[in-house]
């Protein structure tokens, strides 16, 4: 019972720590939230990071860059190359989606199968 | 103060249809969070159609028909794949919101074309929407496939020992609950509230989600709390009309929320249990995996 409350009440601290570290960031790049719909942008991308990393701590580092490069690099690609808006949420939506298909390989994997009695095996779930 | 009540009934109208599909799907053990993304989709697509083609139908149509589609996709990742149901329909959820931003930027802007008639200022929807509830509760309760539905979401092998297809049950039921999600987000772009702008259902999904937990999976308890979260959703938009001065609007929106939660811890307790039984589908969220 006690535990559970714990994992929460830090879950919480640590999603407040980023709200505040989103206000008290580097100015002119990371501006200070105006509405809530761009704040809520960055909220997104914490529960694909923490979903993609898959409960390993470690790997929350390399996936959380990925998606701080999309965003800022989202804002930058509208700018500098004249793409359409929404470019950086199509992309990650596309990621997403493929990153929910290799799941696939929770459950079944790839094999080479050599001879006939083998390829008799495949499929069969042991 | 008609006209108030009259739209807080057109905005229940999209939560009962869009919670009705999720009731659907949870009904046979399959959990979809990413409802916001299938409205999102059928929203958008429905939107471009009716404004290029100039036809409501056609809008309606194509917004039904990518919400099946959605719906297919949620069930080939969580049903034949075996995949975590709730990363999936987050994964729904993400590409809806990003896609649709994308696809729909040019058209940001107003519809239009003339309203849909609207018979004493309510929507045809909103009778379409109760029809559907009673459709629902009809089949889910009175019917042999109601029985099937409701037996794989609870026990999956012991429906499957007594001859039903596991598969085939949870494909019909998501794929009829993306149908209906869909549905609702095309009423929203078309119906209630035509002008598009990028992430315009603005969080409906969720309380839609939300709103299936809250009628504890029960059609008819549903409508009466999507009438209640339309009102409340409602009153968020604008509350200085109706009660100036009471709380934010910021805060307002907070309280459907509030509700599910008070509603969710009610729920838990061992009283409520022993009194009402337990309401949730027993299999709700798990991949079925035959042993063999």
């Amino acid at each position: 019972m006690l535990i559970p409350l714990l994992v929460f009440v830090m879950g919480g601290a640590l999603a407040g720590l980023a709200g505040y570290h989103y206000f008290a960031a580097v100015p002119g790049v990371y501006k200070i939230a105006r509405t809530y719909g761009y704040f809520g942008d960055l909220a997104f991308y914490g529960i694909i990071c923490g979903l993609i990393s898959q409960g390993n701590a470690i790997a929350t580092i390399p996936v959380a860059l990925l998606f701080g490069g999309l965003s800022i690099g989202g804002r930058f690609i509208q700018g500098k190359l004249g793409m359409s808006f929404g470019v950086d949420f199509a992309l990650l939506g596309v990621l997403m989606i493929t990153l929910v298909a290799f799941q696939f390989f929770y459950r079944y994997r790839i094999v080479r199968v050599k001879t006939r009695k083998e390829s008799m095996d495949v499929g069969v779930l042991r | 103060m008609w006209e108030f009540f009259v739209r807080s009934l057109d905005a229940s109208t999209i939560f009962t249809i869009a919670a009705l599909g999720e009731l659907i799907g949870q009904r046979s053990g399959v959990l979809n969070v990413g409802i916001e993304g299938v409205m999102l989709f059928g929203a958008t697509l429905g939107f471009i159609t009716a404004k290029t083609t100039g036809n409501y139908l056609l809008g309606f149509l194509v917004g039904i028909a990518i919400g099946g589609l959605l719906g297919l996709l949620h069930g080939f990742f969580s049903i034949t794949l075996g995949g975590d149901q709730v990363v999936s329909g987050m994964g729904i959820w993400i590409l809806g919101f990003g896609l649709t931003t994308y696809i729909g930027s040019i058209f940001t802007g107003p519809l239009g074309m003339e309203r849909i008639p609207a018979t004493l200022g309510l929507s045809p929807f909103f009778f379409l929407g109760i029809a559907l509830t009673a459709i629902t509760w009809f089949v889910l309760s009175r019917t042999s496939l109601g029985l099937m539905i409701r037996s794989v979401g609870e026990n999956p092998t012991v429906a499957e020992v007594s001859g039903v297809n596991i598969a085939k049950t949870r494909y019909l039921c998501v794929i009829s609950a993306g149908m209906l999600m869909g549905l609702a987000g095309a009423i929203f772009s078309l119906d209630y509230n035509p002008v598009w702008s990028y992430n315009f259902i603005s969080g409906r999904g969720f309380i839609a989600l939300a709103l299936v937990f809250f009628s504890m999976w029960n059609p008819l308890i549903l409508i009466g709390g999507s009438i209640l979260f339309g009102t409340l959703w409602q009153l968020s938009l604008n509350p200085q009309m109706l009660l100036p001065g009471v709380m934010s609007r910021y805060i307002w929106r907070t309280v459907p929320f509030g509700i599910t939660l008070g509603a969710l811890l009610l729920m838990s307790t061992k009283w409520f249990r022993t009194k009402w039984g337990a309401a949730t589908p027993e299999a709700l969220g798990q991949p079925y995996v035959k042993e063999g």
